[in-house]
């Protein structure tokens, strides 16, 4: 799982991570091995408490490991301070500084780094337009709304070039309109500057938003590592595949299997499969029916396969009561 | 990941407080100590069993708990409005007012009582109440005097305290009595604890106070060894009665700070600009009630505008009437005559040159006292990873509050013990007074600096290492700043304390530069009219100076939060 | 950044208040007069209470004529100072004290506190101060501990005045009195000893009486005085109370009125103040000069203006106000030094438990 260590930025090997002493001593990271490549988005997902913040505060220096190590282009980071790692790290609810304003803010790495003012002038203002904020050097960061904030904390974690950025969680704190546009954002930001990150999260959408490479974490261990469309292809287990958003169940031919969201589609009365459709189609009651995103859905009731939700392709009077056909699309159907 | 310079670092900080106390505190202290317990080089332990074998010493003791209970407990519930009304709320004249209520905290106990006697006294305004020379009285006092500790610590605290968890407790449906218990009241504990340890150290070791107000009968152990020690000579006794006094103080000392580490959690603090609110002492006039329900603020407002007006106005403004009686009826003569050395040369100096010489002295020692109390709170706000580590911050914490509950005779006394050679050979000294006032001035810098360094999100740290900040850079500019916010009431605090010092000064004071406490004093311990009112007046100066002093400080510290 | 120029404005203006005022920036006063640096003369430390007190003329002369610039160190009074000097016998606080009175001086002499010293300038008429005819300490001035009285009140109540300790525990004169605390404060002590004096053994019994007729002890002279007195500014209750044989001269009117109070003569106890060359003194010479110094004709007559004390030079002039309104007792009540170091704790525990309980 490693992959090609030669050509990784980041190694992590049978990383451990624990806290408390004696019979309190709890395990949050579990030897995790892990390698993030340069230019690459590294996403590790995972359920809350699943020890991937605590993974992601090793990296920076912020935890001690227990065991494994950590190393950079080769070279161990045990004896390396937090300071001298050249890591950003980028907080869920931003911690900026509020004794300083928005350019204090992203220009303070600068300064630790001895970079002169008017070069520090000109990157704070990069950013600011990097990010989407131009003209906010001034601003007091108590001003910020949370989404302006969240910018202002990546231009700071962006601002000293770091060799590697962290983000834990950082757009978990804002509302799911902005998070799914920061998301986007982020990704393009990061791509622009060519930042080699290692983003925490446990939205199975904003990981595969913003990140190449995505890395299941549940209960202190990494279950599986690849690309978004290999995960969401193959999930290791049915706990990855219902992380990822898979509703887990069993087939009328007792296997297990996941069905995405968009797996199972309903067709009105009057409306017949799509020439050249792949998959079978069932028939089933309809116990419940409701409008989501312009589209009709419905949970239906279907034999031996027990009641699902269904979406159709678009506005389909049905009641409950109604008799109606859903067709499977095999892409969104995952055997386990 | 420690790294052996950041050790050295660290370890380098806690020593130099370290030497500090144990020179100026520790070893005098121990020294007289010895000097009891093993006076040939004998250790004889028998004054144990014969001071615990009096009746007395036992009611001593139950008397010094009752009275440091008692003013704490009563400090603390007068207080916590207080410091709602004045840091939480805004209206006019609010920095005054901040000010004025600093004023008793730093006057002279014989100057107090005084004034508190004019006041329960019969004929006096509250002589009806029957108070004079009880208990109760001694109590009014000990709150008189310890009233602004509450009011500031836990109001410094409130003021940054982010309204929004409150808030969300409203939201939720709970009154706002409740959410303040539930909510806020929790989230204070840490600044209550912390002020209450304070009084609570300043109550039990009152000495002046319980003397004028109390009347003879009321012995405290504080009392007690400044008998035994100076009219008596019994080391052995007064010696037991310190340890006695040690375990008292350190006992309660581990129960605050029990209570104030179980609560004390990164707080999220705020600036200041945007929470305070203008006080709501009615609700608008609305079809049921034409003039106005009463509003949120107004039981606070009412209680705190009791305290301050009842409690520390009505003393103060009887100590300014009287010092504007003369023997040739009323006027400024007394304060005329400040420029003098009093009727028939009561004095070596003029009460204008006592006090310069207060201003001096206190200028050493509030430098003294911030810079080692700065380095001992940053010490005691890191939060270490290793157990032994820890145990030994909270130890440093904890004995540096140890010279509020040691008797300035024992100190003095045992200066004379320890500092008499080379190269310590201080005690003809001009040096000693301010550092003998920093010793007790340092354990309120502590506190008044610790609660805010501890409240800071360690996160922020973290971010700030990670972009690069070295440990030493990361205490420049994220520690820096919250400390220079509490540096205004810090240096306020150790101007005041040594500006009203008088056990200590008194011991050390030079006859020919006395501070202006020694002075009033002595004005004050001479016959004649004329010296009486001089007494008088300068100690309405020491309060006017305290209140500039602490107004300035106020200052000091909205300037700075102005531009955050 | 702003606050980077602030905190340069507020480290410099601190520098600026360090610099000017300090007490290492000129803030100890240089020695009165700059005498001149004699090699030989090496200055001499004075070991005092706080009320030491002498016209600035004076100790500027001393200095210019000896060459010993004088340095002083208050460190306490009455018990509290003999005390001191008792512990520091090993290294001790100066070359001289003054200040020592007769209710601690035997103490002092019993541990060897003092270095023996015969001044050339003891008048005739002080040798009867001398403890045990001795020279360990040298009389300075003296002064009596006395009640006074509130004539005023009670030519206004039309009450006889009493006129000795006995008739103070008679119960027309209930609540009338305010003593202070022996253990507290030293008239009280200087009282305590009075009444010891007076009636011997008897002396408890006569306290018992005391605190059934209504006996107020508070802790300090000032509360006593100032403010429990009826005949000074306090306005109290009380028309006796413990004060100094010359409080009176301090109620003189503000036009020269007769002053409404006096004292009891009958209840005086007499305080006499020494000084003393410490032993180990490191300039001994320097502390004999200044013993000889306290002695002149000069400062005996500078004593009661700056100290409200008679000299122990009894051929002087006194003030006019002293010889009309403060005067001496007659027969003082006296006690030997060794008698009242030898039992002073124990008369003092005995005071507690009677009237304090």
């Amino acid at each position: 799982m490693t992959g090609n260590t030669s050509a990784a930025a980041l190694t992590i090997t049978g990383a451990t991570v624990t806290y408390g002493a004696g019979d309190q001593r709890t395990t949050a990271v579990d030897r995790v091995s892990l390698s993030v490549h340069p230019g690459e988005v590294l996403a590790l997902l995972g359920p809350s408490g699943c020890g991937k913040s605590s993974l992601l505060r090793a990296v920076a220096g912020l935890e001690p490991l227990a065991a494994g190590s950590l190393a950079w282009q080769g070279e161990d980071l045990a004896g390396v301070p937090v300071h001298r790692r050249g890591f950003g790290l980028m907080f869920q609810d931003g911690q900026l500084f509020d004794h300083r304003d928005v350019a204090g803010n992203i220009a303070f790495g600068l300064q630790m780094a001895g970079v002169p003012r008017a070069q520090r002038d000109r990157r704070v203002a990069e950013l600011l337009d990097l990010v989407g904020l131009p003209g906010f050097q001034r601003r007091a960061v108590r001003s910020l709304s949370g989404g302006q904030a969240q910018r202002v904390s990546l231009a700071r974690s962006l601002a000293p070039e770091p060799r590697l950025l962290l983000l834990d969680e950082p757009l978990s704190a804002l509302d799911r309109a902005l998070r799914e546009r920061l998301a986007a954002d982020l990704h393009h930001i990061l791509r622009r500057a060519g930042t080699t990150a290692l983003y925490v999260t446990h939205d199975h959408d904003e990981a595969f938003t913003v990140a190449d490479r995505v890395a299941v974490m549940i209960e202190g261990r990494v279950v599986q590592v690849g690309t978004p469309a290999q995960l969401w292809a193959r999930p290791v287990s049915a706990e990855v595949a219902a992380f990822l958003g898979y509703r887990i169940m069993t087939d009328d031919d007792g296997r297990t299997v996941g069905l995405s969201p968009r797996a199972l589609r309903l067709l009105g009365p009057d409306e017949v499969a799509p020439a050249g459709a792949r998959g079978r189609t069932l028939r089933g009651t309809v116990v419940r029916a409701g409008f989501s995103r312009g589209r009709t859905t419905a949970v239906v009731d279907l034999p031996g396969w027990g009641r699902q939700d269904a979406t159709a392709t678009g506005v389909t009077a049905v009641e409950p009561g109604d008799q109606v056909t859903v067709q499977v699309d095999p892409a969104g159907v995952v055997e386990l | 990941m420690a790294r052996w310079h950041q050790i050295v670092a660290w370890s380098l900080a806690a020593a130099v407080p370290l030497a500090f106390l144990a020179v100026f505190f520790a070893l005098p202290v121990t020294a007289l100590a010895l000097r009891g317990f093993a006076p040939e080089g004998q250790v004889d332990l028998s004054g144990f069993a014969e001071v615990f074998g009096r009746d007395r010493t036992w009611r001593i003791v139950r008397l010094t708990l009752a009275l440091g209970l008692a003013g704490t407990f009563f400090s603390v519930v007068l207080g916590v409005p207080g410091a709602y009304v004045l840091y939480r709320r805004t209206f006019r004249g609010q920095r005054l007012l901040r000010a004025f209520i600093t004023i008793p905290f730093v006057l002279p106990t014989v100057v107090v009582g005084v004034a508190f006697r004019a006041v329960l006294a019969e004929g006096g305004p509250l002589g009806f109440l029957g108070l004079d020379r009880t208990v109760p009285a001694i109590v009014l006092a000990l709150v008189f005097f310890n009233y602004a500790v509450v009011v500031r610590t836990v109001g410094g605290m409130w003021e940054r305290l982010d309204p929004r968890t409150e808030q969300a407790a409203r939201a939720l449906g709970a009154s706002p009595l409740r959410a303040f218990w539930t909510v806020t009241l929790p989230a204070l504990t840490p600044a209550i604890a912390s002020a209450a340890a304070v009084v609570f150290l300043f109550c039990s070791t009152a000495f002046g106070v319980v003397l004028v107000l109390g009347g003879i009968e009321y012995g405290t152990i504080e009392t007690e060894i400044w008998v035994q020690t100076t009219q008596f000579l019994d080391l052995r006794a007064a010696a037991v009665l310190s340890v006695l006094q040690l375990t008292v103080v350190t006992a309660a000392l581990a129960v605050f700070s029990r209570a104030r580490s179980r609560r004390e959690a990164a707080l999220r603090l705020q600036g200041l600009t945007h929470q305070a609110r203008p006080l709501r002492l009615w609700h608008g006039p609305g079809p049921r009630a034409p003039r106005g329900r009463p509003g949120p603020d107004l039981p606070a407002t009412v209680l705190t505008a009791a305290v301050i007006l009842g409690l520390l106005a009505l003393p103060l403004a009887t100590l300014v009437v009287r010092s504007l009686r003369t023997p040739t009826g009323w006027g400024l003569g007394n304060y005329a005559a400040l420029g003098t050395t009093g009727g028939r040369n009561a004095l070596t100096v003029t009460v204008w040159e006592a006090a310069a010489n207060s201003l001096r002295v206190a200028v050493d020692a509030t430098v003294i006292a911030v810079v080692v109390g700065t380095l001992v709170a940053l010490v005691v706000s890191r939060r270490p990873r290793n157990r032994p580590a820890r145990a030994a911050v909270s130890v440093l914490d904890a004995v540096f509050m140890l010279p509020l509950g040691v008797s300035a005779v024992t100190v003095g006394f045992g200066f004379l013990l320890t500092l008499n050679r080379p190269p310590l050979d201080l005690r003809s000294s001009m040096i000693l007074i301010p550092i003998a006032q920093a010793v007790v001035a340092i354990p309120m810098v502590v506190r008044t600096v610790l609660p805010v360094l501890r409240a800071i999100d360690p996160r922020l740290r973290q971010a700030a290492a990670v972009l690069g900040a070295s440990p030493g850079r990361v205490l420049a500019h994220i520690d820096g700043p919250y400390l220079v916010r509490s540096m205004g009431l810090a240096i306020g605090f150790a101007f005041a304390i040594s500006l009203g010092e008088f056990g200590a000064t008194a011991f050390l004071a030079r006859p020919d530069a006395p501070t202006l406490p020694v002075v009033i004093f002595r004005l004050i311990g001479r016959p004649g009219a004329e010296n009486y009112g001089m007494a008088l007046a300068a100690a309405v100066v020491l309060a006017l100076l305290t209140a500039t002093i602490m107004g300035l400080a106020e200052r000091l510290r909205s300037e700075r939060t102005g531009e955050f | 950044m702003t606050h980077h120029r602030r905190a340069v404005i507020i480290a410099g203006t601190a520098a600026l208040i360090l610099a000017g005022c300090s007490t290492g920036g000129g803030g100890a006063a240089p020695p009165a007069g700059e005498p001149e640096q004699d090699a030989a003369a090496g200055p001499v430390q004075v070991v005092t209470h706080d009320s030491f007190a002498l016209s600035e003329e004076l100790l500027e002369a001393f200095q210019a004529e000896t060459g010993h610039e004088l340095q002083f160190s208050a460190p306490g009074d009455g018990g509290a100072l003999v005390n001191q000097l008792v512990l520091t016998q090993d290294s001790p606080l100066g070359d001289v004290v003054f200040g020592v009175d007769n209710s601690f001086a035997s103490r002092g002499i019993a541990e060897g506190v003092f270095a023996e010293y015969a001044s050339p300038e003891l008048p005739a008429g002080a040798e009867q101060y001398l403890i045990d005819g001795g020279h360990d300490l040298s009389p300075i001035d003296l002064g009596d501990v006395c009640l006074n009285i509130d004539t005023a009140w009670y030519a206004e109540e039309g009450l006889d005045q009493p006129q000795t300790l006995a008739d103070l525990t008679e119960p027309e004169y209930a609540d009338h009195v305010v003593v202070t605390n022996p253990a507290t404060s030293s008239p009280g002590l200087a009282f305590l000893l009075a009444t010891v004096a007076e009636f011997g053994e008897g002396w408890t019994d006569y306290w018992q009486d005391l605190v059934e007729n209504g006996l107020l002890v508070v802790d300090s002279w000032s509360t006593a005085y100032s403010e429990e007195f009826s005949g000074s500014v306090g306005e109290g209750p009380r028309p006796i109370a413990l004060s100094y044989s010359t409080s009176p001269a301090f109620e003189v009117g503000p036009d020269g009125e007769d002053p409404a109070t006096e004292a009891m003569l009958s209840t005086c106890f007499r305080q006499v103040e020494y000084a003393g060359v410490l032993q180990g003194a490191q300039n001994p010479e320097g502390a004999q000069a200044f013993i000889d110094f306290l002695l002149t004709d000069a400062v005996q007559a500078d004593i009661p203006d700056q100290m409200f004390m008679y000299p122990v030079n009894d051929e002087l002039d006194l003030p006019e106000e002293w010889t009309r309104w403060a005067p001496l007792a007659d027969e003082p009540r006296n006690l030997d030094p060794a008698e009242i170091d030898a039992n002073r704790q124990d008369w003092i525990e005995t005071w507690t438990d009677i009237v304090i309980g």
